[in-house]
């Protein structure tokens, strides 16, 4: 299985490194070159390549000109590559996989080309899965959701009132639900126990990570694309961009 | 006055020579030394404000090359002096801003050819910048901060006895004219 590569840069060197960093890679294939804003829009929409390693500065244009323009045409990895730092922010909100800065090494790189494996080959369909329980928490005669949570211990079962709970955490076969300073075991697969609440109130910000709405005092945006959630008891949880985008809008206007 | 060297101009020439030095090792190091020689003007404290004319030429063709170089095949830059001139005492960093401009502002898409001639006219030294880029009306509307810095430096030294002109290139492109009195 090869991966599709199309790399965008305006300067031969930059592309000539680039080209010689994958070629060292049986499993990537370079299948176009672009060097202005206007080819890399055609080449990125006519022959959708698995992953764009994207120069932002390009001349006087920039590499987020790129992906506006392909947005809801086609949805590559990015790869953003850049001489300078200050665009740091702005990569994290176009949800880019990663952010090589110049000059970068081959270690460098071949970390960033094991992120691109692992993305292409485990989508995490875990924010699809999020997608699907919100808008199913809207439709009509759909089941309302528990007021509380059955927590059975070696000496007893009792319930947890839902609305006690800050947060929930997926920790191997068991699921913690953190409630008023208390966690609590249920074995129980995260996805089974969420599907129970109210997608209003807990979003889920991680593949393992279910959190109140309420709960969030503060978000923070980390390196490579991934924010750092702060919560109200000061705890600190990884919110990964893929949940960053589903995010309610009035949170991540915060951002 | 200080030279500027770019963050952006320093990290991509880096990462241009860390591509070429897999090419062709002696056009590597020909880079690392002509970035040293920017450096070292981007250094210089002693902040001479006349210096002489070969000292100017020095950094342009150190700044020129590594341009060529990263612009590879896509970039012509062209030097002419006339010969015994290079003693003459001018202006300190007066040609970066210019060709700094042309390169950055004026040429479309990192392409075109670039071309400097200083020349001695009677008792004025003049220097012409031409590119063959987007024009003056286009490079209007992303104005460098470095025109108005040469313009403003040349009334300062030069009040009345320096001239400054910028006029459109046929078919298209950009030429500057400057010109100061010959100083021994």
């Amino acid at each position: 299985l090869t991966h599709s590569v199309i790399i965008v840069e305006d300067e031969p060197p930059a592309r000539a490194k680039l080209k010689r960093f994958l070629a060292s890679l049986p499993d990537f294939q370079v299948v176009a070159e672009a060097e202005t804003v206007e080819i890399a829009v055609a080449e990125i929409t006519t022959r959708r390549p698995d992953v764009v390693y994207l120069d932002i500065q390009l001349g006087e244009r920039s590499g987020f000109d790129v992906v506006d323009q392909i947005r809801g045409v086609v949805s590559p990895y990015i790869v953003f590559t850049t001489a300078y730092a200050e665009y740091a922010v702005q990569a994290f909100d176009v949800q880019a996989l990663d952010y090589l800065l110049k000059p970068f090494d081959r270690d460098r790189f071949l970390r960033s080309s094991e992120r691109v494996r692992v993305a292409l080959a485990d989508p995490d369909h875990g924010d699809l899965e999020e997608r699907v329980r919100r808008v199913l928490a809207t439709m009509p005669g759909r089941s309302v959701p528990v007021k509380q949570v059955l927590v059975r211990d070696r000496i007893r079962a009792y319930f947890v009132p839902v609305d006690t709970i800050d947060r929930i955490t997926a920790a191997g076969n068991y699921v913690e639900i953190h409630a008023a300073g208390k966690v609590h075991l249920v074995r129980e697969p995260l996805t089974q126990l969420i599907a129970q609440l109210d997608a209003g109130d807990f979003i889920r910000v991680h593949r393992s990570h279910v959190v109140r709405l309420a709960f969030i005092a503060e978000l923070q945006p980390m390196f490579h694309g991934d924010y750092e959630l702060i919560l109200k008891n000061g705890e600190r949880l990884a919110l990964s961009r893929r949940y960053k985008a589903l995010l309610p809008a009035a949170i991540r206007e915060r951002l | 006055l200080t030279a500027q060297v770019e963050p952006h101009f320093l990290f991509n020439t880096l990462n241009a020579i860390s591509n070429r030095m897999h090419e062709d090792i002696d056009a590597a190091d020909r880079m690392i030394s002509d970035l040293g020689s920017l450096l070292r003007a981007a250094y210089d404290l002693d902040n001479h404000v006349l210096v002489p004319l070969e000292h100017e030429l020095a950094w342009l063709r150190g700044y020129a090359s590594l341009m060529t170089e990263r612009f590879r095949g896509q970039l012509l830059f062209t030097l002419i002096v006339e010969p015994g001139l290079e003693s003459l005492q001018v202006p300190r960093l007066l040609l970066q801003p210019l060709v700094e401009n042309a390169l950055t502002h004026g040429l479309r898409d990192g392409r075109g050819s670039l071309r400097v001639e200083v020349a001695r006219r009677g008792s004025q030294l003049q220097y012409t910048i031409s590119d063959d880029g987007i024009g003056i009306k286009e490079a209007a509307a992303n104005p460098g901060t470095g025109l108005s810095n040469v313009t403003r430096r040349l009334d300062l030294l030069f009040p009345e006895t320096h001239t400054f002109t910028m006029t459109a290139r046929e078919p298209h492109g950009t030429v500057i004219k400057l010109s100061f009195p010959v100083l021994n």
